[in-house]
C-alpha cells in the first residue's frame, strides 16, 4: 500500500513540498482539492536538517492528514509506514 | 449568519491581578497604552466581594485590556500565574501591521528590559511573546498572509475528524484523544475518500 502525506496548498507548507520533491523514491502528486500529496510505496522517510525546514512547520508538518503509520516522529526524523 | 448578527471586534478582555504599580507602570509606561479608564468602587454584588479598583488601557481600535484590583485581598494560591503551556494558553495576543513593527515592539521591550522569549513564524502570523509583572504571558503579532477559504475548510475537516476521531474512541473505552497521530490518520482517511485512490 502506498504512504502518503497530505500536504495543505499554503505558503507555510511549501518548503516541504519542495523539499519533499528532491528526495529519490518519493513521489509529488500536485494539489486536488486543496492539497497536495507526498507519496512512496511501503515506507516514506524525511529528515529535518537534510531537508533544511524549520522546527515549528516540522512540527505541524504532518496537519494535513497520512495514511499509514508513524514509526517514528521525531525532531529530526519521520518515518512513515504501512499500516500495521 | 443570523439576520447579520456579529461582533465587532474586542471592548476589553480583563484579569486579576495583586500588583498594582507593577501593573499599570508596565502597561502605561513599558507598553505605552494610554491609561483610559478606571472604575473605584466600592464592593458591591456577593457579600464577600471587596472594593475593587477595574482599569483599562487602550490597546488600539477601540479594543483595551483591563484588570481588577481587589483590595484587601490577598493572591489565592489557585490564582497564582505558573509560567507552563497549560496556564500560558490563556494569553493575550495583539496585532500589528507589519514585520517592522513587530520588530521596533521587540526592541522597545528589549531596551526598557523585558526579556523576548521566543520570535516565532507560525503559519499565519509571526510572534514575540513576553511576560508581563503578573507573569501573564503576552504575544504581540503580525499576520504573514490572509487566511483563504483552504485554511476554513482545512480547520472545519480537522475539527470534524477530531471530535468525531474522540467520540469513536470514547464509545470504544479508550479514552480522549491521547496523540496528534490519531488525528493525522483520521483526517488523510478523510481525504483519501474526497480524492480518490488516483491522482
Amino acid at each position: 500500500m502506498t504512504v502518503t502525506i497530505f500536504v495543505a496548498d499554503l505558503a507555510e507548507f511549501s518548503p516541504l513540498v519542495k523539499a519533499a520533491s528532491a528526495v529519490p523514491d518519493i513521489t509529488v502528486v500536485p494539489p486536488r482539492h486543496g492539497y497536495w500529496r507526498i507519496q512512496a510505496p511501503q515506507q516514506l522517510a524525511l529528515h529535518r536538517k537534510t531537508l533544511g525546514l524549520r522546527v515549528a512547520l516540522w512540527n505541524s508538518a504532518l496537519s494535513g492528514g497520512i495514511r499509514g503509520h508513524l514509526k517514528e516522529y521525531t525532531n529530526d526524523s519521520i518515518i512513515l509506514e504501512n499500516e500495521r | 449568519m443570523e439576520n447579520g448578527l456579529r461582533l465587532q471586534g474586542v471592548h476589553h478582555t480583563a484579569r486579576p491581578t495583586w500588583k498594582l504599580k507593577e501593573t499599570v507602570e508596565f502597561y502605561r509606561d513599558t507598553l505605552g497604552l494610554p491609561l483610559i479608564h478606571c472604575v473605584s468602587a466600592r464592593g458591591w454584588g456577593p457579600s464577600n466581594h471587596p472594593d475593587f479598583l477595574h482599569f483599562f488601557f487602550d490597546s488600539g481600535l477601540g479594543s483595551t485590556i483591563a484588570f481588577f484590583y481587589y483590595l484587601g485581598t490577598t493572591h489565592p494560591e489557585h490564582l497564582v500565574h505558573r509560567p507552563e503551556y497549560d496556564s500560558d494558553a490563556t494569553h493575550t495576543a495583539w496585532k500589528v501591521d507589519s514585520r517592522e513593527d513587530l520588530l521596533a515592539w521587540r526592541a522597545r521591550l528589549e531596551s526598557r528590559g523585558v526579556p523576548i522569549m521566543y520570535q516565532i513564524e507560525h503559519e499565519i502570523v509571526e510572534s514575540i511573546y513576553f511576560r508581563d509583572p503578573n507573569g501573564y504571558f503576552i504575544e504581540i503579532g503580525t499576520p504573514v498572509r490572509p487566511v483563504t477559504p483552504l485554511d476554513i475548510a482545512d480547520a472545519q475537516l480537522t475539527m470534524r475528524v477530531a471530535i468525531e476521531e474522540e467520540q469513536r474512541r470514547l464509545d470504544a473505552g479508550l479514552g480522549k484523544l491521547q496523540h496528534v497521530e490519531s488525528i493525522y490518520q483520521a483526517k488523510g482517511a478523510a481525504l483519501e475518500v474526497l480524492l480518490g485512490d488516483t491522482p
